[in-house]
């Protein structure tokens, strides 16, 4: 073939190019093809021409070479140019087509930059992306695939945003395509490939959510087992998950067999519960709420139980474990409120699971807390463990039975036996039972007491407004609380107990505002507002000294506050720091202004000058 | 009476971001201030900006095709965010706009344009013919000899580089090739400067030097003919500096000569009341010269004849020009300037008006399209082969169906005879093949198609890429 032997002729000119025309000068391969060229010459005049430049290569001097050479090769390449075949040998098939109603009209200016945040890296794409959405850029068949692919992105806010749009602006549209591009073995952006077609079409993905939960990578698993919650027909399938290999894709099957709730589903729980998955099942059972399981985990509680009371040694805290696990999941069961009086402030949300679980479970943690022995220091996660279950219970008869536990009162159990007491009893009867353990300020025993008083102020408190006082309801708590905080050294506490003017706490309260106090502490500040509040005489006093006798680089809300409630006399004294400070002068003389202009009254209400 | 679309205020504006910032602005309703003139020829009204006053701006639609805008804004875009939002405003629905007078700052305006247009008439008519631009000539025949001499440099390195070969280029010759390169800049030959700084694109590429030594060789054969060629023809020009300037082919404007529209009028190179519709449209950086090109391919609705718009934005104006964009309704000029060149001619305009696109235009587009393959393969061969013709002729083909044979998609004729198509000739926004699966089955069958052709040397091969589908509802844009 003529066309070959061009090319060949070419391949040779290539390497003369490569190698340098100084060497073409007689070059034994380029001569070889003389003769054929030659003879085809005599049909084709073009081939003449190509020889005589080709035998003008081989005969140039070292000087003429290049230009012969390029001359060769520009005639070579004009003909191989119009040489090219267009024809594919090949059977032809039609290419399928998907039919998707989008059009192409989004100019190059707005989908450019669109392309580019989705194919790209870099900061500030978000913000863009969200402006190329808004305006529709994305409704183009040329941007549909590229969004679909961008589902790999590793920012997830971006990917996020990139799968609502799909959803919402795609729709059914997207389907074929994410279809496509879908790898089970994938990472993070087949998850939400597979999440998509889920939410997009339903049910028609389920053999594909069923393959992903059997073959695929461990991350889509999870996200196809999820997807089977609620389907008691892949029971078999999810009971063989939650034997896999992987924790992540046993944990995903357990808590979908709980959605499912079928025997078989609760029967696995209870088997997972005993195994090396204990952990794994916990959650799942809380979850099944089913009162048949959590009765037959209130039974195997009691043999736990029955074992554990007989061991001995290594096999004691190996059941010691596992029944920290059962009771565990019988956490929030049975919660019911039941006779809630006006001291009850726990909020309990009410579960179906019936009351008759919660006698069961306060019977197994009467037996337990009962037990000659029990209580050891080998236990103390035990104990903990079934005092909080008796509090989440939140019945009167487990509140009660807990405060009865008097003969642990000095022990780590204390702070339990306080917020069952909390509960039930008065504020003063509270303070007469309790104030005694705190005597020794350092026993385990007060500082649970304390924590657990912490714990009820917390939640008092969570309501209370940025700007109001932060201080406990008067009438929950006994009022000599304050001074048992004042002997423990609780300032936390000291600062949400005083109500009133009280020579002890004021007294521990200075003490507290040493030199080395600073002002921007937030500790300080508190004592200083709680000194304001309370009107303590020498308040003003004090918050001066502290101002004068360090110098501060900014103002912040609560001292602002503080200086604004000061009497007038103080205001020389105000303008004489600002003086000092260069860096608040503008803001303390302002601060200083704006008292003197204020109306005598409302200044003499606050202080006592 | 003016009839704004958002894609029209799109179009009118110099790049994306001040689409955005324009948009923004409507959005936000930051025009306290919106009238519109009872005729409708000019909307004004009031932005808040970052100063005490508000900018006044006004857009003047006096002449139809060819809005004036005005704003009392400092910025130097044009037009500016103030004037484009008061556009999108105007466009939207969910504002309103007031009639009101012309204010006199733009009747004032209005009325010195207009004088301004009649003195200029005035001055045509008493002058007409207009003269011919004098050309002095001792300076065409002093520029012609430097450009030979720079021609020369050109020749020697391209000499010096074939006898040494290309296996042996190093650091130091990309150095001097370089340095050589930022010589010629003094002798009136961007152009062929260009054409060397793209070969030194090529040998700088470390990386593939095997694969690029086949576009390298088509390089140097391509500066070898660009030299013989322009010292041939400008030894011509120098000897006789009344002879007119080549425009049998595009050599002057590969040289690196600038067409003015004036000098294209001269030449009689216009064309009058033509209709274009843009069927594909790309932007792209051109490294070797330093500017993005936007390029637009145009069908002329009355011959078929396929036109490119070339608009060349510097690196370093970039931002200062206005960027190009897909264009969607038909074109109409009273006067279209072309270029010299071969089957893609560049052309401009100047004045222009907007038609919307009609489904006649589709089934037109159809029936100017080439039928049989062997006959545009033949025209397409005859303007390739030659060394310094475009190697990327762009053609509109009518085909029986688009298919796959193997992994090769082929456009197929009516006689069977095949095209097959690449995805690697032009920068598109995705794998083009993919889109193919995306469109209606009928859209693969019996349409036509924009394709740019390109003689692929290892394979031996002429092969095409896909720019646009016409169908008899839609253009499918593949590019932009």
């Amino acid at each position: 073939m003529s066309v070959e032997l061009l090319q060949d002729l070419q391949h040779e000119v290539r390497r003369l190019f490569i190698a340098g025309s100084a060497l073409a000068q007689g070059d034994v391969r380029l001569a070889k093809l003389q003769p054929q060229l030659k003879k085809l010459g005599e049909a084709a005049p073009v081939f003449n021409r190509i020889a005589e430049a080709s035998d003008a290569v081989l005969n140039a001097s070292r000087e003429d070479s290049a230009v012969k050479l390029l001359e060769l090769s520009k005639l070579l390449s004009a003909v191989l140019h119009t040489q090219g075949k267009t024809e594919t040998a090949g059977d032809r098939q039609p290419i399928p087509s998907l039919g998707i109603a989008l059009s192409t009209d989004v100019p190059y200016r707005r989908l450019k930059p669109l392309l580019e945040q989705l194919t790209t890296k870099g900061q500030g794409r978000l913000e863009q992306l969200r402006h190329s959405i808004l305006d529709n850029s994305y409704l183009d068949l040329r941007a549909m695939p590229v969004m679909c692919s961008a589902l790999d992105e590793t920012y997830p806010e971006i990917a996020d945003l990139i799968a609502e749009t799909i959803a919402t602006g795609y729709g059914q549209k997207a389907v074929s395509v994410l279809q496509e591009q879908i790898n089970l073995q994938g990472g993070k952006g087949d998850v939400r490939r597979l999440k998509l077609l889920h939410r997009l079409i339903g049910d028609s993905a389920e053999e594909l959510v069923l393959d992903a939960a059997v073959n695929g990578a461990v991350d889509i698993k999870v996200a196809a087992i999820e997807m089977l919650s609620k389907r008691p027909q892949h029971e078999m399938l999810l009971l063989e998950l939650s034997r896999d290999k992987r924790k992540e894709v046993r944990q995903a099957a357990l808590d979908t067999l709980a959605s499912i709730g079928t025997k078989e589903a609760l029967d696995r729980l209870q088997e997972a519960l005993s195994s090396k998955d204990r952990e794994l099942a916990i959650e799942p059972i809380r979850r099944a709420n089913s009162t048949a399981l959590l009765g037959r985990i209130i039974a195997q509680a009691e043999r736990s139980f029955d074992q554990f009371a007989a061991a001995e040694g290594k096999e004691r805290s190996k059941l010691a474990e596992q029944l920290h696990a059962e009771l565990l999941c019988l956490h929030g069961s049975g919660s019911e409120l039941i006779g809630a009086g006006p001291s009850w402030k726990r909020h309990v949300t009410v579960s179906p699971a019936s009351v008759h679980i919660a006698e069961d479970v306060i019977a197994l943690l009467r037996r337990m807390l009962t037990t000659p022995g029990f209580f050891a220091s080998e236990t103390e996660v035990l104990q903990e463990n079934a005092a909080e279950l008796l509090l989440s219970l939140n019945t009167e008869e487990a509140n009660r039975f807990l405060l009865s536990l008097d003969a642990v009162m000095n022990t780590c159990m204390a702070g339990y036996l306080f917020r069952a007491g909390y509960r039930l009893l008065t504020p003063t009867e509270l303070f007469d039972r309790f104030s005694g353990v705190l005597a020794n300020p350092s026993s385990i025993a007060s500082k649970e007491i304390i924590r657990a008083v912490s714990l009820i102020t917390q939640e008092q408190l969570s309501a209370v407004e940025e700007d109001e006082d932060l201080i406990v309801p008067a009438n929950s708590w006994d009022s000599r609380w304050v001074h048992t905080w004042v002997q423990a050294d609780s300032l936390e506490l000291v600062l949400l107990f005083t109500q009133t003017e009280d020579a002890q706490v004021t007294t521990y309260l200075t003490s507290k505002l040493t030199k080395n106090a600073r002002l921007h502490d937030s500790s300080i500040q508190r004592i200083l507002i709680t000194l304001f509040r309370i009107r303590y005489t020498d308040a003003p006093q004090l918050l001066f000294q502290l101002m004068e006798a360090r110098s501060f680089y900014y103002m912040d809300a609560p001292l602002r506050k503080l200086i604004a409630s000061v009497p007038r006399s103080y205001i020389p004294r105000l303008r004489a720091i600002a003086e000092k400070h260069p860096y608040n002068a503008n803001e303390l003389t302002a601060l200083a202004d704006a008292m003197e202009a204020a109306p005598a009254e409302i200044i003499e209400e606050s202080g006592t000058a | 009476m003016i009839s704004l679309t958002e894609a029209y205020v799109d179009s009118l504006a110099p790049n994306a971001g001040a689409i955005k910032n324009g948009r923004d602005l409507a959005r936000k309703g930051s025009f306290p201030l919106r009238c519109v003139t009872e005729d409708q020829k000019l909307l004004f009204g009031e932005c808040k900006g970052s100063g005490k006053e508000p900018y006044r701006c006004s857009i003047d639609f006096v002449q139809e095709g060819n809005p004036v805008y005005r704003c009392t804004c400092p910025s130097r875009q044009f037009p500016c965010k103030h004037t484009l939002g008061l556009m999108y405003a105007y466009v939207s629905s969910s504002s309103t706009f007031e009639t009101a007078d012309i204010p006199s700052d733009v009747a004032d305006k209005r009325d010195k344009a207009e004088k301004r247009e009649e003195k200029k008439a005035a001055a045509e008519k008493e002058g007409a013919p207009k003269a011919p631009r004098k050309v002095n000539k001792s300076a065409l025949v002093k520029k012609i000899t430097s450009q030979l001499e720079g021609l020369s440099i050109l020749e020697k390195l391209v000499l010096q580089l074939v006898h040494h070969g290309l296996g042996s280029v190093d650091k130091k010759t990309i150095q001097l090739i370089e340095e050589q390169a930022k010589q010629l800049g003094n002798y009136y030959i961007p152009g062929a400067q260009a054409a060397l700084r793209e070969l030194l694109l090529l040998l700088r590429n470390d990386d593939e030097r095997e694969a690029i030594y086949t576009s390298a060789i088509e390089q140097l054969i391509y500066l070898q003919a660009l030299v013989k060629k322009s010292k041939a023809y400008l030894e011509k020009r120098a000897e006789d500096p009344d002879s007119p300037m080549e425009t049998d082919s595009a050599l002057e404007e590969l040289l690196g000569h600038a067409w003015q529209l004036a000098e294209l009028q001269e030449l009689g190179r216009t064309r009058s009341n033509v209709e274009l519709l843009q069927l594909s449209f790309l932007s792209y950086a051109d490294h070797a010269r330093g500017e993005f090109v936007d390029t637009g391919w145009w069908i002329d609705l009355a011959d078929g004849t396929i036109r490119v718009t070339r608009h060349m934005r510097p690196f370093r104006a970039a931002k200062q020009m206005k960027e190009e964009d897909s264009f969607f309704a038909v074109v109409q000029t009273d006067e279209l300037f072309v270029y010299p060149g071969e089957l893609n001619a560049r052309v401009r305009w100047e004045q222009s008006r907007f038609r919307e696109l009609e489904e006649a235009d589709y089934r037109k587009v159809k029936q100017l399209a080439a039928a049989s393959y062997p006959d545009v393969i033949k025209k397409v061969k005859n303007q390739i082969k030659n060394p310094l013709s475009d190697k990327m002729p762009v053609a509109l083909v009518a085909f029986q169906a688009i298919e796959r044979i193997g992994d090769t998609y082929i456009l197929r004729d009516a006689q069977n005879k095949q095209i097959p198509l690449v995805t690697n000739l032009l920068e598109a926004p995705h794998q083009p093949t993919a889109i193919l699966e995306l469109l209606q089955p009928e859209e693969l069958q019996e349409q036509t198609a924009l394709i740019a052709f390109r003689h692929e040397l290892d394979s031996n091969r002429l092969v095409a890429q896909l720019m646009s589908i016409t169908t008899d509802r839609r253009i499918v844009r593949l590019l932009y």
